[in-house]
C-alpha cells in the first residue's frame, strides 16, 4: 500500500514537471515571436518617420499599430519561413504569391481610416495576414482570393485563430462581391494596371479605397480613392512603393 | 610539334571567330529577354574582357602553351564548345535580380559570378586565336583578318537566324560551328592517323548528338519581376504565340479564367465592361492587350474613356491618322472609333504586324479595320521622309514599360527634338500631334516632351499657344496643335476633361484653380512645372534648379529617359532606402558599375602579366627584353587602339540606326561591315607595306590621320547622305552603308596587327600575348565608357574623341627610338 502511495507520489510529481516544463517551453517559444514583433514595430515607424513627406504624418494611428503588435505574423506565413515572418519585407506564400512588407500592410490599414461600423472588402486574401490586421479594427470583413488552395488555406487559418468577422470567398476579385455590397471600405491587395468598375460600384458615398497600381514587381504608386457623399471620386496619390520581386531561393 | 608554321588551321580559326561573335550577339539579345537592355554593353564587354583575360595568360604562360600549341588549340576550342551552353544555364542558376540591386549588396557579387561565368567561353575562344598569333607570328595578320572576317559574317548570320530560330536553336547552331572549328582541327592539324580521324570522328558525333538534344534543353527563364512572368501567375495562363526576332522576343497570353484586362489609365468614370484581351509581350514586358473586337464600336468604349482620346476631340471626322508603333493595337482601335479616312500604322517589327493581322486575325477584328487601314513595317523617321504626307493627327503612345529607371539607357529616336520637327512637318495646317505617357511622380517625361515642344517651336512661334496637358490617374497627355488652340478647342478640353474626371495640365488660358482637382497630388507639381516651362521668364529657371533634367533630347543624345542631373545625384542618393529608389536611373548606375569593374578587372589582367614578365627573362635575346619606356610606350598603343576602335564603331551603329531605319538591319549592315571590312584591313596590311606608294600613305604614324580625316568627313557628310538617300528602298540604303564604311572600316582592321607586328618584329613573340591583352581590356572599357560619354556629351563627341585616339596613336609610335620608327615600313615587307 505504501509503495502504491509512493507511486501515486511519483505519478503526481512526474505530472507537475511536465507541466512545468510545458509551461516554461511555450513560454520559451512565444518570447522571441514577442520580441520579433516588437523590432517589427519599431521597423515600421522607422519606416514612417523616413516617408513622413510621402504620406503626410509622422506617425500612423495608434490602433492600427495595437493590432500589427498584437497579431502573430508567424502564423501566417509557411513553416520553413517563419524566423523570418516579422522582417519588414514581403515573404511567399505560395502559388507565386506574397504576403505583403509589415509597413505596407500598416500603411495600408491606416489610410483607409476605418471605424468600428465599417464594412470592408479585401481584394487578394493571400494568407489572410491583411484580414487579421483588419479584424478587430472593424465590424465585418469579406476577402476574396482568387487561388483556390490559399482561399481555402486562409480560411481555415483565420478560422482556427479564432477571427470571427471575417469571411472568405474564392473568386475573381475584380467583380467585388455584389451581393455584400455597399462596403465602406475596400483594400485592394494585389497590384494591377487598372482600377476595376465593379469595385468603385460597389465602395459606398463616402468610402475609402486604397489599391497599388502600377507594374507589378517595380514600381508602383499606393493609391487612395475617395468616393464622397454625392458619389464623385477623387484620388491621391500617396507614395511610390516597391515590392521586392520574388527569387527562388526562398 | 604536330603544326609546321605553314599549316595554320584557316577553316577553324575562320568558325571560332564566327561561333564567339554570333555567342556574343545571341548574349545580347538573351540578356534583353531575361533582364534590361542595359545589360547588352555588358555582354559586349564580357566577350572582350575574355580576349583581355586570354591575352595576360597567354602572356604568363607562353612558353608551356606553345610548346603543345595543337593540343592547347584544340582544346580551347572544344571548351568554347562545352562552356558556352554550360556558362548559358548557370546564369539561370544563379537569382540575379537587377531590381534588388539597390538594396542588397549580394546581388552584385552575383552579377560579378554571371560575368566571370559568361565571360569563359570568350577567354578560350580567344586563347585560341592568341595563341596562334603566337605560334604563326608571321602570319598575325591573316589570322587576326581571318578572325574578324568570320566574326563579321557571323553578326550578320545571328541577326538573319534571329528571324527563323529560337534562341536555344541558334545557340546549337553556335556549339555545333564551334565543334566543327574543332573538329577541322583534328582533321587538318596532325598528319591523318588512325587515332585523329577517330578522336575527329568521336568529336563530330557528341557535337552532334549535344546539338540534337538541344529540343530537350531547359527553357529560357524570364527573370521573375517581369510582367510575363507575373502574367503566368494567373490560373490556367499559357502561351499561345512566342516568336523571336531580332527586334525582341514576341509573346502571346491568354487567361481563360481570369480576365487579362489591359486599360491604362481609364476614367474612373467609366463603369462598362472591358472586352476579352490577349496579352502582348516583348522581351517579358508588357505591351498592352490585343483586344477582342467585332466590329461594335461600343465594345471599345472603354479606349475612349482613355486621356489618349483627347485627340480626337481637336480632329474632325474622317480625319488622316498616323499611328506611330502598332503597340497592341488599341491605338488603331481608338482611332476606329473616331471613323478615319486614312490610318496609317508605322511599326518596325514585321512580326509584330504579323500577329495581329495574321495570326490573331480574327480575335483582332483587323478585317473591320483594313478598308483604311494601312500597315506599314518601317521606322517613322524614315517613313515621314520618304511618304512626304500630311496628317491631320499623329499619335505617339509610350506606355510599354512603367519603369523609367531601367529605360535610361534605351535611345529613344522617336523622342527626340529632331523627331518632332519630323512630325511637326507632317502635320497638315489644322493637324495635332498627340504623345501620352505615364504619369511619373516627380514629373519627369512629360515636361521633357514638352521642354522639347518649346525648344523646337519657340524661334517663329508661341508654343504657348500651341500645347494642351492633360492627365488621369496614370498617364499624361500632350497636345500640340499645328494652329493656335482656339476658344472652342480649349472649351472641348476643358468638357472632355470633366467628363471623365481627368485634371487638367495646361491649356492656353488656364487658372490656377482648374488644376489638381480629381486625381491629386501633394501639390500640382505638373502645372507647375509645365507652365513655368511654356513660361519665357520662368523656362531658364526652371531647367537649371529642378532636380531632374528636363532639357530637350537630340538625336545625338536620345536618351529621353535620362533625366539625372549629376549635381543632385547625391540628393537622390539620400532617398536610397526612403522610397527613393525609383527615381535612381539604374540602367546608368550599373553603366557605372560596369565600368569600375571592368577598369578593376583589366588593370588586374594588364598588370600582373606585366609584372610576372618583368621578372623573367621571357626572350632568348635578352637585347630584345622591353625596355620600361618602351613597355609603357606599347601598352599605351594598344589601349589607344582598343579604345578608340570600340567608340567609332559603336556611334557609327547609333548614327546609321535613322538611315536604316530598323535596328535589326543596322546591326547587321555596320557591325558586319565593320568587322568584315576591318578583316580585310588586316588581311591586307602587310601587303600594302610592300607596294611604296601605298605603304607610305598607310604606315603606322600616317594613316591614323587618315582615320581621323575620315571620322570628321562622316560627321559633316552623313547627314547630307542620309537626307539625299532617305527615300531610296532599303537594299540601296544598306549598300550605300557597306560603301561609306568599307574605307573607314578598312583601315581600322591595320592598327592593330601593324603594332603587332612592330612588337614581333622587334622584341620576338614574347609580348605579343600581353599586348593583345591590353587592347582586349582597352576595348571593355571603351564599351562602357563610350556609352557614358554618349549620354553626357553625346555621339558626335564620342566619335572624335575615338578619331583623336588614333591620332594619338601615331603619335605614340612617332616618338619612339628613332632607330625603331625608321625601320617600320622597311621591316613590315617580309610579312
Amino acid at each position: 500500500m505504501a509503495s502504491f502511495k509512493l507511486y501515486q507520489c511519483w505519478f503526481f510529481c512526474g505530472l507537475f514537471l511536465i507541466g512545468l516544463l510545458t509551461f516554461f517551453s511555450h513560454g520559451a517559444e512565444a518570447e522571441p515571436w514577442l520580441e520579433m514583433r516588437k523590432e517589427m514595430i519599431r521597423d515600421i515607424e522607422y519606416n514612417v518617420t523616413e516617408t513622413a513627406h510621402y504620406i503626410g504624418k509622422g506617425r500612423l494611428n495608434s490602433e492600427v499599430m495595437a493590432s500589427m503588435g498584437n497579431t502573430p505574423r508567424h502564423e501566417f506565413v509557411p513553416d520553413n519561413l517563419r524566423k523570418l515572418a516579422y522582417a519588414n519585407r514581403p515573404l511567399p506564400i505560395g502559388y507565386q504569391q506574397t504576403i505583403s512588407q509589415p509597413y505596407i500592410v500598416a500603411l495600408m490599414t491606416n489610410l483607409l481610416e476605418s471605424d468600428r461600423d465599417d464594412v470592408v472588402l479585401e481584394v487578394g486574401t493571400g494568407s489572410g495576414y491583411q484580414a487579421a490586421i483588419l479584424a478587430p479594427l472593424v465590424k465585418k470583413i469579406f476577402t476574396i482570393e482568387i487561388i483556390e488552395p490559399l482561399a481555402s488555406a486562409a480560411k481555415k487559418r483565420l478560422k482556427r485563430l479564432g477571427y470571427s468577422n471575417v469571411e472568405v470567398k474564392n473568386a475573381d476579385g475584380f467583380y467585388g462581391w455584389p451581393e455584400q455590397a455597399p462596403f465602406d471600405r475596400i483594400i485592394v491587395t494585389a497590384a494591377g494596371g487598372q482600377i476595376p468598375p465593379p469595385l468603385l460600384k460597389q465602395l459606398s458615398n463616402g468610402g475609402r479605397m486604397v489599391i497599388p497600381v502600377g507594374s507589378p514587381f517595380t514600381v508602383q504608386y499606393l493609391l487612395l480613392i475617395e468616393k464622397d457623399h454625392a458619389g464623385e471620386i477623387t484620388t491621391r496619390h500617396i507614395l511610390p512603393v516597391r515590392f521586392v520581386p520574388l527569387t527562388r531561393r526562398h | 610539334m604536330a603544326y609546321s608554321s605553314t599549316s595554320v588551321p584557316w577553316p577553324s580559326l575562320f568558325l571560332i571567330g564566327f561561333s564567339s561573335l554570333a555567342y556574343e550577339v545571341l548574349l545580347i539579345r538573351v540578356f534583353s529577354i531575361l533582364h534590361w537592355h542595359h545589360f547588352a554593353a555588358m555582354a559586349i564587354g564580357l566577350a572582350l574582357l575574355g580576349h583581355g583575360a586570354s591575352g595576360a595568360f597567354i602572356a604568363v604562360f607562353r612558353q608551356w602553351l606553345l610548346k603543345r600549341f595543337h593540343a592547347v588549340f584544340i582544346f580551347n576550342l572544344f571548351a568554347f564548345v562545352l562552356l558556352a551552353p554550360v556558362s548559358f544555364y548557370i546564369t539561370q542558376i544563379v537569382q540575379f535580380n537587377t531590381l534588388e540591386m539597390v538594396w542588397d549588396i549580394g546581388q552584385w557579387w552575383r552579377l560579378l559570378i554571371i560575368e566571370v561565368v559568361l565571360m569563359l567561353p570568350f577567354f578560350f575562344a580567344a586563347s585560341a586565336i592568341g595563341l596562334s598569333i603566337c605560334f604563326f607570328q608571321r602570319r598575325l595578320s591573316l589570322i587576326y583578318g581571318t578572325e574578324l572576317l568570320g566574326a563579321g559574317i557571323g553578326a550578320i548570320t545571328l541577326i538573319l537566324l534571329l528571324y527563323s530560330l529560337s534562341l536555344i536553336n541558334i545557340l546549337a547552331v553556335i556549339i555545333f560551328l564551334g565543334g566543327m572549328a574543332g573538329v577541322l582541327a583534328l582533321v587538318t592539324g596532325y598528319p591523318r592517323t588512325r587515332r585523329s580521324m577517330l578522336m575527329a570522328s568521336i568529336s563530330l558525333m557528341i557535337v552532334v548528338v549535344l546539338c540534337l538534344s538541344s529540343t530537350q534543353w531547359p527553357k529560357l527563364e524570364v527573370a521573375h519581376y517581369k510582367a510575363l512572368n507575373h502574367a503566368l501567375q494567373l490560373p490556367k495562363t499559357r502561351i499561345v504565340y512566342e516568336r523571336s526576332t531580332p527586334l525582341g522576343l514576341i509573346t502571346v497570353l491568354s487567361s481563360p479564367t481570369v480576365a487579362l484586362r489591359m486599360a491604362s489609365g481609364t476614367s474612373l468614370n467609366f463603369q462598362g465592361e472591358i472586352p476579352e484581351q490577349l496579352g502582348l509581350f516583348i522581351d517579358g514586358e508588357s505591351v498592352g492587350g490585343i483586344i477582342k473586337y467585332a466590329g461594335d464600336a461600343e465594345s471599345i468604349e472603354f479606349l475612349d474613356a482613355s486621356t489618349g482620346a483627347l485627340p480626337y476631340q481637336l480632329v474632325s471626322e474622317q480625319s488622316d491618322v498616323l499611328i506611330v508603333g502598332l503597340g497592341a493595337g488599341e491605338s488603331l482601335l481608338q482611332a476606329s472609333i473616331h471613323k478615319p479616312g486614312l490610318v496609317d500604322v508605322i511599326e518596325p517589327n514585321a512580326q509584330l504586324i504579323t500577329v495581329f493581322t495574321d495570326r490573331f486575325k480574327v480575335f483582332s477584328g483587323v478585317d473591320y479595320l483594313m478598308p483604311y487601314t494601312h500597315f506599314n513595317r518601317a521606322d517613322i523617321r524614315g517613313w515621314l521622309k520618304r511618304e512626304a504626307r500630311q496628317y491631320n493627327l499623329i499619335q505617339l503612345q509610350s506606355l510599354e514599360g512603367m519603369n523609367a529607371s531601367v529605360l535610361s539607357l534605351r535611345e529613344q529616336h522617336h523622342f527626340t527634338k529632331e523627331a518632332l520637327e519630323n512630325y511637326w512637318q507632317a502635320l497638315s495646317q489644322d493637324g495635332v500631334l498627340s504623345v501620352t505617357l505615364w504619369m511619373d511622380i516627380p514629373p519627369r517625361a512629360a515636361p521633357r516632351v514638352v521642354s522639347m515642344l518649346y525648344d523646337m517651336l519657340s524661334t517663329h512661334l508661341n508654343p504657348a499657344l500651341h500645347i494642351a496637358v492633360i492627365r488621369s490617374w496614370q498617364t499624361v497627355t500632350i497636345v500640340l496643335s499645328k494652329s493656335v488652340l482656339s476658344d472652342s478647342d480649349n472649351q472641348k478640353i476643358r468638357a472632355f476633361c470633366e467628363l471623365y474626371r481627368f485634371d487638367l495640365v495646361y491649356y492656353p488660358g488656364i487658372r490656377p484653380e482648374e488644376v489638381n482637382r480629381f486625381n491629386q497630388l501633394q501639390s500640382p507639381y505638373y502645372y507647375q512645372i509645365i507652365s513655368g516651362l511654356l513660361d519665357d521668364d520662368r523656362r531658364d529657371s526652371i531647367l537649371e534648379h529642378y532636380a531632374f533634367d528636363l532639357s530637350p533630347t537630340l538625336d545625338d543624345r536620345p536618351f529621353f529617359y535620362h533625366f539625372l542631373k549629376v549635381n543632385h545625384l547625391a540628393d537622390l542618393m539620400t532617398l536610397w532606402r526612403r522610397g527613393g529608389e525609383a527615381l535612381l536611373p539604374q540602367g546608368y548606375l550599373i553603366l557605372w558599375v560596369t565600368l569600375i569593374q571592368a577598369l578593376l578587372l583589366s588593370l588586374l589582367l594588364i598588370i600582373f602579366p606585366l609584372y610576372w614578365l618583368k621578372h623573367r627573362q621571357v626572350c632568348d635575346d635578352s637585347s630584345k627584353e622591353f625596355s620600361p619606356r618602351e613597355q609603357w610606350r606599347s601598352a599605351f598603343y594598344f589601349m589607344l587602339i582598343g579604345l578608340a576602335f570600340l567608340m567609332v564603331e559603336l556611334v557609327m551603329v547609333e548614327r546609321f540606326t535613322l538611315f536604316l531605319s530598323h535596328p535589326a538591319i543596322t546591326g547587321a549592315t555596320i557591325i558586319g561591315s565593320f568587322l568584315v571590312f576591318s578583316g580585310l584591313g588586316s588581311l591586307c596590311s602587310h601587303r600594302i607595306s610592300r607596294n611604296y606608294v601605298l605603304g607610305f600613305f598607310l604606315s603606322e604614324t600616317r594613316f591614323p590621320w587618315l582615320i581621323f580625316a575620315c571620322c570628321v568627313g562622316y560627321i559633316i557628310i552623313l547627314p547630307w547622305v542620309f537626307e539625299t538617300y532617305s527615300d531610296v528602298t532599303i537594299g540601296i540604303r544598306v549598300m550605300i552603308s557597306f560603301s561609306i564604311l568599307s574605307p573607314l572600316a578598312f583601315m581600322m582592321g591595320m592598327p592593330f596587327p601593324m603594332g603587332l607586328r612592330y612588337v614581333y618584329r622587334h622584341k620576338g613573340e614574347a609580348y605579343l600575348p600581353w599586348v593583345w591583352g591590353i587592347n582586349g581590356c582597352a576595348s571593355v572599357v571603351s564599351v562602357n565608357l563610350a556609352t557614358l560619354l554618349a549620354v553626357h556629351f553625346g555621339f558626335t563627341i564620342v566619335l572624335l574623341l575615338g578619331a583623336v585616339l588614333y591620332l594619338l596613336s601615331a603619335f605614340v609610335l612617332k616618338t619612339g627610338p628613332e632607330k625603331l620608327r625608321g625601320q617600320t615600313r622597311l621591316k613590315t615587307t617580309p610579312y
